[in-house]
């Protein structure tokens, strides 16, 4: 038992150092921190100049158009422009979060998204994870083929077919239900509704999700496994200790990125699965910005622009504290 | 060298195959039904009679769809959209990924918080077409493709991987053999990266397949039309509800609900094959070791 | 005065009696005067200086109308461009009725009849849900992208007011004063018709059209039975809303339909049950503009009031409760979507459905005579326990989208007159059902929708694609026009059996004066007042679920005073004063 134990930690460590060296490393190497900036900034002028495409095109379609968020400190006239318009202060945002459904809003979009990121987070990787070790590649190929399909169904039609097999009246899975306990399960009902919603969800995109998790698996040296199960560790040990790690720094990065994420919603989806028992649960922020704002008789860009920016400052610090958690447990981060 | 598994390996692999044939199943049967349902009597479908197989076979919805000149005209946009998207948002994000993921680079720290800030904060609908209005792209196909064209999300994944696969000691070795910054990112850092261009052109080419939003906001010509405007507009008509409208004349509605309910799936399955044709290609990029294998 | 606007006139009465015969005198007296008295007022527009005013000359004699038709005629006249300007106008994109705008036949023959060269830009402005998305648009005007006119487009009435005042619109009083005969002639017809639209600055900032579609008026209201159910459980129609409980009762438990499944009762989630049963109580017009006006709000003798936390309200609610308690009305009908709802349909399982019409629960549906939906009848308003009967009668549906001017346009008064002109006759016909003697044709020969002779004969609605502009055109279609229709008595179109379906309801229309018109909210008002709107609609529709299933009991006080004082703490009190400001601040 012991020798493999030895022989693994030694493939591991190998692992471990490319792993730490992917996210940002605690120190940069220190004989670059001897030059001056400067000779660093001369140095490194040709990667500058690949950076040049991306950073244009940031800067004209992604920041020039935030001059728009000032709409959130204005009352938006059309005739006056975004700059002409006069100045409201805190107005729009003190209203968001004094309105009524401010609290039931939040929580419903935290809980939403909080639910579908624990049980949607883990699965792609697992079955990246499951799919490496298939042997035979016609059947790999098969199952990679098959789950990624989904992600094509557009939401509406998506939604349309869970609503078909999920009919507490008429679908396919309520009839043997209503057989077994005389009562239907009404899967839009307020207790089921965010599983309906989160597992539609993982139907569809599982497969999508997976793909980049494949592409991560691609990088592991097959040797390392070679050696590990001549060390006679089997395959869940290697999958652990080898296939695992060598994801982490992307994993690591998703997770992340996706904490910025958590007040969006799916909002096309909701809306559609939304009816009036589900609201308590089902009215998310995104949903209710679109109600106040663009259902009123007067689009109210200044309130949908400062729910928008309420968003942002909370995610930014989310994302903040993702990473900050991230350096401090696993010894990574994004930044 | 052949090694024996184990008997705890073979259990693994047994239930292995099980569970993903199980969870492939599941996946599948929704698929299968559409399909299915392209192939059914619209009746069969609205009385819920289709379950596996078609009921009433016809492909009267295909022709149809064929004989449409919108459908035609927005799928070959696509495959337009499709190829130069993906490419362009490819090379945008290769290239920012790359540089970032460079130790060496000084304010690589601001810069990733540079391009990570547009996915918190967006600046909204009306400004950004302001934006694109200035630029005197409006109803062009610049306006589909450019202000879309590069997802930070791809920069950030890719950056994390040009840092696993190109370590630090493959540079130092290069610099000693007096490579340049350019020579690296094209002689060997380009070729490692085959798995991670394979899964940015896939995301950024199936990204431009699904999208309609662009097209809708930006362009007015017909002729532009991807193939996801043109079914948009199809289901957006076919739900509107008498309620809705003033003059409640039914029939106008039941023939667009008609015309819907006998596109919908058929519409589906014309959109899911060109992704699936895509695939195989960019699936052969995920081949255990296949990067370690093209170092040597 | 031309003599046909002096023949209408006599023949207002006709109309008036025909559309609302709840009518008060007292609601009657204000409008006639304020119409006759037209000449003298010093609000009138004043016409464009030194333009003469255009007339429109004797209608044509070609066509024979029906006794005592009000509506549109047909006039021969001249096209008044020249063809050197060409318009930009935005549509609504639609390919499955009109197709190309550019190509389309009714654009040609607009054309012709007009002499004015449009360059069509067509916009989406439906989600996918089919709501109005006006995205597009919004970021159109947002960034000073305007064409010359909006064609179509549903704007709201706050939307032309602000924007107009804001100087984006042109207003057009004045313009139609001096170019728009047959505009005149619809307000006078019509005379509330200019009040739906006008600004808060009593200026119009758009062309008026008119769709009176008779059966809207009860749409919100209706309600339907199978007759053979209803004969093979021995019953008869239910009158008051004790028939309807034993009869849903006998429903449940003799399942006439033999089937697993089948619904006593059955609504889908956007056709809201409020509406047919709360008028047995007290008179509810429900929530028919969505966030957009106020819900659930009526006039009680010019004070705005809401009706979701009346006494009454809980009347209503403690029916429903019992409906809940007998297991006749079930979850489905306030989750079901519309094609649940139409499945279940398709497959005979509905007794009786809360829904717009036969559409609603059947797909695919068509006009052959032994097509199952001919089965279902309409049910009139039921008489609640304390004699209330009422149907939430919409007086003020009629109006169109029709066409607004924007500050880009130079010639504001070409295309006045190029809209003036799609409201004749002839020229309303091609908008709406294309192509004249291919797809309509003059007809006097058989029986209107109405029983009286027809007007014109429809081959096929709507039209095939290409042929019309579906209903964007700035439209005449009075109700005389629409009921004109001519009826094939061996296949009646819906149209014709919901407007027998619409007789039924429209004794029991509430009195005019009772009903909310649309309102214009101020713009300082508007950011909360859609927030409360929005908390309301919500409020409102649990609430009525959660009472009626039984998770809330409305005999129950704690439960009855935690539903009331929630729309206090959503601030009900300050959205009924801006509502109520709205409503004594609107233009005479």
């Amino acid at each position: 038992m012991s020798a493999p134990q030895q022989v693994t930690r030694r493939v591991l460590t190998g692992v471990e150092r490319t792993t730490a060296e992917a996210l940002e490393p605690s120190g940069a190497p220190e004989r670059r921190r001897s030059t001056s900036l400067g000779t660093r900034l001369r140095r490194s002028w040709q990667l500058y100049v690949l950076l040049i495409p991306p950073v244009v095109y940031c800067v004209l379609f992604l920041y020039w158009p935030m001059y728009g968020l000032q709409l959130a400190f204005k009352d938006f006239n059309l005739t006056k422009g975004i700059t002409g318009s006069p100045w409201a202060g805190f107005k729009y945002v003190e209203q968001f979060v004094s309105s009524y459904l401010f609290w039931p809003v939040l929580w419903n979009t935290i809980v939403l998204n909080l639910y579908a990121l624990v049980a949607l987070f883990p699965l792609p990787i697992i079955l990246a994870l499951l799919l490496n070790q298939v042997r035979s590649s016609k059947f790999r190929k098969t199952v990679q083929m098959i789950t990624y399909a989904p992600y094509f169904i557009s939401v509406v039609v998506l939604v349309g077919i869970v609503l078909m097999l999920f009919s507490p009246n008429t679908g396919i899975v309520n009839v043997p239900i209503r057989e077994l306990t005389g009562q239907p399960i009404d899967f839009l009902g307020p207790d089921m509704f965010r599983h309906t919603y989160v597992w539609s969800g993982a139907w569809q995109t599982l497969g999508y999700s997976a793909i980049i998790y494949l592409a991560a698996l691609a990088g592991v040296d097959p040797e390392l496994h070679e050696a590990a199960r001549v060390d006679g560790a089997g395959v869940l040990r290697r999958m652990w200790h080898i296939d695992l790690p060598s994801i982490l720094p992307v994993t690591i990065t998703l997770l992340i990125l996706n904490m910025g994420q958590i007040l969006t919603t799916g909002f096309e989806k909701v809306l559609l699965m939304q009816t009036p028992l589900n609201t308590s649960v089902s009215q998310v922020i995104d949903t209710y910005s679109f109600q106040v704002a663009f259902n009123s008789q007067i689009p109210q860009y200044s309130y949908a622009t400062a729910i928008g920016l309420f968003k942002s400052v909370i995610s930014l610090v989310l994302i903040l504290l993702a990473n900050w958690l991230a350096r401090r447990v696993a010894k990574q981060s994004l930044f | 060298m052949k090694i024996r598994d184990t008997a705890g390996d073979r259990t693994f692999h047994v239930v292995n195959v099980a569970i993903l044939s199980v969870f492939t199943i599941l996946v599948l049967y929704p698929l299968i039904f559409v399909v299915s349902a392209s192939f059914s009597s619209a009746e069969a479908i609205a009385n819920q009679e289709v379950y596996l197989w078609p009921v009433g076979f016809n492909a009267e919805a295909y022709s149809t769809v064929l004989a449409s000149p919108n459908l035609i005209t927005g799928f070959v946009n696509s495959v337009f959209y499709t190829v130069v998207g993906a490419i362009i948002g490819t090379v945008l994000t290769v290239l920012a990924g790359y540089a970032i993921s460079r130790d060496d680079l000084p304010f690589r720290k601001s810069l990733t918080f540079f391009f990570l800030i547009p996915t918190l904060v967006s600046a909204g609908i009306v400004p950004t077409y302001i934006v694109v209005r200035q630029m005197g792209l409006l109803d062009t196909r610049w306006a589909i493709l450019l202000p879309g064209a590069m997802s930070v999300f791809n920069v950030i994944i890719t950056r994390t991987f040009y840092k696993m696969n190109v370590p630090n000691e493959m540079l130092e070795a290069a610099r000693v053999d007096g490579a340049s910054d350019f020579n690296f990112f094209f002689r060997v850092a380009l070729p490692l990266s085959k798995p991670i261009i394979a899964v940015n052109l896939l995301f950024y080419g199936l990204a431009q397949w699904n999208g309609w939003f662009s097209a809708f906001l930006y362009t007015n010509s017909p002729d532009l039309a991807p193939i996801q405007l043109v079914l948009r507009e199809l289901l957006a008509q076919s739900q509107v509800n008498p309620a809705m409208i003033g003059g409640g004349d039914v029939s106008e509605i039941i023939k667009r609900r008609e015309l819907f309910d006998k596109l919908k799936y058929a519409m589906i399955v014309i959109a899911m094959i060109p992704p699936l044709i895509a695939y195989p290609f960019v699936q052969k990029h995920f081949v255990k070791g296949a990067l370690i294998g093209s170092l040597k | 005065m031309s003599p046909n606007v002096f023949s209408s006139q006599l023949s207002r009465r006709n109309l008036l009696r025909g559309s609302a015969v709840g009518l008060g005198a007292l609601a009657v007296g204000p409008t006639l005067a304020a119409c006759s008295g037209g000449g003298d007022d010093p609000n009138a527009p004043a016409g464009i200086d030194d333009v003469p005013k255009i007339e429109l000359g004797p209608p044509r004699t070609d066509i024979t109308y029906p006794e005592g038709y009000i509506g549109p005629r047909a006039h021969d006249r001249a096209p008044f461009g020249d063809g050197t300007t060409t318009f930009r106008v935005v549509v609504p994109q639609d390919a499955t009725n009109v197709g190309d705008w550019a190509t389309n036949a009714t654009s040609a023959e607009m054309e012709r009849r007009t002499g004015l060269k449009i360059e069509y830009v067509p916009v989406l402005v439906r989600g996918t849900d089919g709501s109005i998305d006006m995205t597009k648009i919004n970021a159109m005007l947002a960034s000073g992208d305007l064409p010359d006119a909006f064609l179509g487009i549903p704007f709201t009435t706050a939307q032309l007011s602000l924007y107009g005042q804001q100087g984006l619109f042109v207003a057009l009083d004045d313009y139609i004063e001096t170019y728009a005969p047959m505009t005149r002639q619809a307000m006078a017809e019509y005379p509330d018709l200019r009040g739906l639209k006008v600004s808060t600055d009593n200026k119009l900032y758009t062309m008026l059209g008119v769709n009176d579609c008779y059966h809207c008026r009860s749409s919100n209201n209706r309600a339907w039975i199978s007759q053979s159910y209803l004969d093979k459980v021995g019953g008869t129609m239910p009158e008051t809303t004790d028939d309807l409980r034993e009869l849903l009762l006998e429903f449940k438990n003799q399942n006439p339909s033999g089937k697993p499944g089948f619904l006593p009762f059955a609504s889908s989630e956007s056709t809201p049950i409020d509406t047919y049963f709360m008028n047995a109580f007290t008179y509810n017009p429900g929530n028919p503009g969505g966030n957009r006006t106020g819900g659930w709000l009526r006039l009680n003798g010019g004070t705005v009031e809401f009706v979701a936390n009346t006494p009454e309200w809980r009347e209503g609610l403690r029916y429903l409760h019992q409906l809940g308690q007998d297991g006749t009305l079930t979850r489905a009908a306030f989750s079901m979507k519309d094609t649940e709802l139409q499945q279940n349909g398709n497959k005979g399982l509905v007794g009786f459905a809360r829904a717009y019409w036969w559409g609603s629960f059947f797909n695919p549906i068509n006009l052959d005579m032994d097509e199952p939906w001919r089965d279902y009848v309409a049910v009139p308003p039921l008489k609640g326990p304390a004699g209330v009967q009422y149907t939430g009668w919409d007086y003020y549906g009629y109006y169109t989208d029709a066409l607004q001017i924007t500050s880009a346009c130079s010639n504001p008064e070409l295309l006045v007159q190029w809209t003036d002109h799609m409201m004749d006759l002839e020229a309303t016909m091609w908008t709406y059902a294309g192509i004249k003697d291919d797809n309509w044709s003059f007809d006097n020969s058989g029986k209107g929708i109405n029983g009286k002779s027809s007007l014109f004969a429809n081959k096929l609605f709507p039209a095939p694609a290409g042929q019309s502009w579906g209903q964007y055109a700035v439209m005449y279609r009075s109700s005389d026009f629409r009921l004109g229709e001519k009826v094939d008595p061996s296949a009646p179109t819906f149209e014709a059996g919901l407007y027998e379906a619409g007789q039924a309801y429209e004794a029991y229309a509430q009195p005019k004066e009772m009903q909310l018109p649309p309102l214009i909210i101020a713009d300082a008002d508007a950011a909360a007042v859609a927030d409360t709107a929005t908390a309301v609609t919500a409020a409102v529709k649990t609430g009525l679920a959660q009472f009626s299933l039984g998770e809330l009991d409305p005999n129950n006080d704690a439960d009855w005073q935690s539903y009331t004082d929630q729309f206090t703490a959503m601030g009900i009190d300050a959205y009924l004063q801006a509502h109520q400001t709205a409503y004594e601040s609107r233009p005479a």
